[in-house]
């Protein structure tokens, strides 16, 4: 299947990204996790946040469905400014499916993604990660996961009994209420004190 | 054996890669970023990629105390004892079986947070302070100012787990925070021994420890204020034996490092 795919920037300037590459990748991370035919697909990276600093946004609307990486999320952890492609096959991967979910899937009321909590957000992150690792095909970092769920979940047997449904296929189909069900779940069993929200900016897009 | 090894003399497996700290400083994003208003650099777990953030700081911590076991491991070795006596080579021997547990640690640690070997890269800063020639200058080079950044570094990963209410990483991180107040001390009670009756090579040897601490200070990675991830531990350092003065000294060379940073930074950017 073909997508009509942008990318911007068209090229890269703070890291030695391959452009054409990237949007191969981007091609065939839609394909495998089957974003629609006739689907426009548009990738903006901010190639000025470098890894560790791993993030992505993915918004949809008139068949359009806009995704938001920052640069850390393809580089190589091993190679500055260089981009891996088994990593970005991934953070592609999950961002597509992340469309589908709010295509279609079950997330059509979601929030969009900046208004989503990190909790609300790792929870989806799971339920994506664990689909890509039954599908087979991706290199994924399941311990890694798991530490991410946990900062914001929590350390504890009820967050750890929602993950293992979430990562394992336990719920095989989420829906954007459910995972609201699994958030109230694990926040009541969560005993440490709700951060306090900073005034300054909490998050790595910049808005446009 | 060989004695005096080289940063390059360090035996690696393929897992590893390494860099150098100036490919960080003059990493082209550091200007476009510094542009910008994140917020707090301090590590949280509500911030934004704090996980990420926090696994490669673990393996930094895991690279960090593999050198640090090199580094007091050649130091038995590397001097004769009328260079550095039999009870000081018997500090660095106990110390190299602290490191030896605290890198099992780290790697343990790196398994409970999803941090592969080698996953990120490796810079050999900390071991190349441990090969100077000078037994003073590597115990000021390493046990002072390493070991007093192992003390930083510790400090705010334990507060990390302790916001988060991960129990095993603060559990870890306090008990290898413990052992490094130790490591301090021996470094602190070797200069004033070994140099007591000379000024000279005492000065110098602080010379070289503020040198180092320039560079732990990695560009603004250590320091005081909200733009620094890793935070100076005031307390803990006075409990390792630095006086007020030193770590006011030491809060001062963090700024001075980051002012550089940002100035070759921009350099880099103008010229590119």
């Amino acid at each position: 299947m073909t997508y009509d795919i942008s990318l911007t920037p068209e090229a890269f300037t703070l890291v030695k990204f391959d452009a054409a590459e990237l949007l191969a990748i981007a091609q065939a991370a839609a394909d495998a996790v089957g974003v629609p035919a006739g689907t426009k697909i548009d990738i903006e990276v901010d190639e000025a946040l470098p890894h560790p600093l791993i993030a992505s946004a993915v918004e949809v609307g008139d068949g359009t469905m806009s995704l938001w990486f920052s640069g850390g999320s393809f580089e190589d952890s091993k190679r500055q400014a260089m981009l891996t492609p088994e990593g970005s096959l991934m953070e592609l991967s999950s961002a597509f499916l992340r469309g589908r979910d709010r295509l279609d899937g079950g997330f059509e009321d979601a929030p969009e993604d900046g208004a989503l909590s990190e909790r609300q957000r790792v929870i989806w992150d799971t339920y994506t990660e664990g689909r890509l690792h039954r599908q087979g095909g991706y290199l994924i970092n399941e311990p890694r996961r798991r530490y991410s769920y946990r900062l914001q979940c929590g350390f504890n047997d009820v967050a750890d009994a929602e993950y293992e449904r979430l990562w394992g296929g336990g719920t095989a189909t989420l829906s954007w209420a459910e995972l609201e069900e699994i958030e109230g779940r694990v926040a009541a069993a969560d005993p440490r004190p709700e951060a306090k929200k900073s005034l300054r900016n909490e998050t790595l897009r910049i808005s446009s | 054996m060989k004695k005096m090894l080289q940063p390059d003399d360090l035996a690696r497996d393929s897992r590893f890669v390494r860099a150098t700290i100036m490919d960080a400083i003059m990493d082209p994003r550091n200007q476009a970023l510094a542009d910008r208003d994140f917020g707090s650099a301090k590590l949280q777990p509500g911030r934004p990629a704090a996980a990420d953030r926090a696994r490669n700081l673990m393996h930094g911590i895991f690279t960090g105390e593999l050198q640090a076991l090199e580094g007091a491991g050649r130091t038995t070795f590397d001097f004769d004892d009328d260079e550095a006596p039999f009870a000081l080579k018997l500090d660095m021997a106990r110390q190299c079986w602290d490191e030896s547990r605290h890198v099992e640690i780290s790697v343990k640690l790196g398994d409970w947070m999803g941090t592969e070997i080698g996953e990120f890269t490796e810079a050999t800063f900390l071991f190349e302070a441990a090969c100077a020639t000078d037994p003073i200058l590597r115990l000021c080079g390493v046990n002072r100012a390493l070991e007093g950044l192992a003390i930083d570094v510790f400090n705010t990963m334990r507060e990390f787990g302790e916001v988060s209410g991960d129990p095993v990483l603060e559990f870890c991180e306090d008990w290898m925070l413990a052992d490094e107040v130790t490591h301090v001390k021996m470094g602190s009670d070797w200069l004033r021994r070994l140099t007591e009756n000379d000024p000279e090579r005492r000065e110098n040897a602080l010379e070289f420890q503020r040198g180092v601490d320039k560079l732990f200070s990695l560009g603004g990675f250590r320091g005081e204020t909200d733009e620094n991830p890793i935070q100076l531990a005031r307390k803990l350092r006075a409990m390792a034996g630095f006086t007020t003065d030193e770590i006011d000294e030491i809060s001062d060379i963090s700024l001075q490092a980051q002012e550089d940073a940002r100035g070759m930074s921009a350099g880099a950017a103008a010229g590119s």
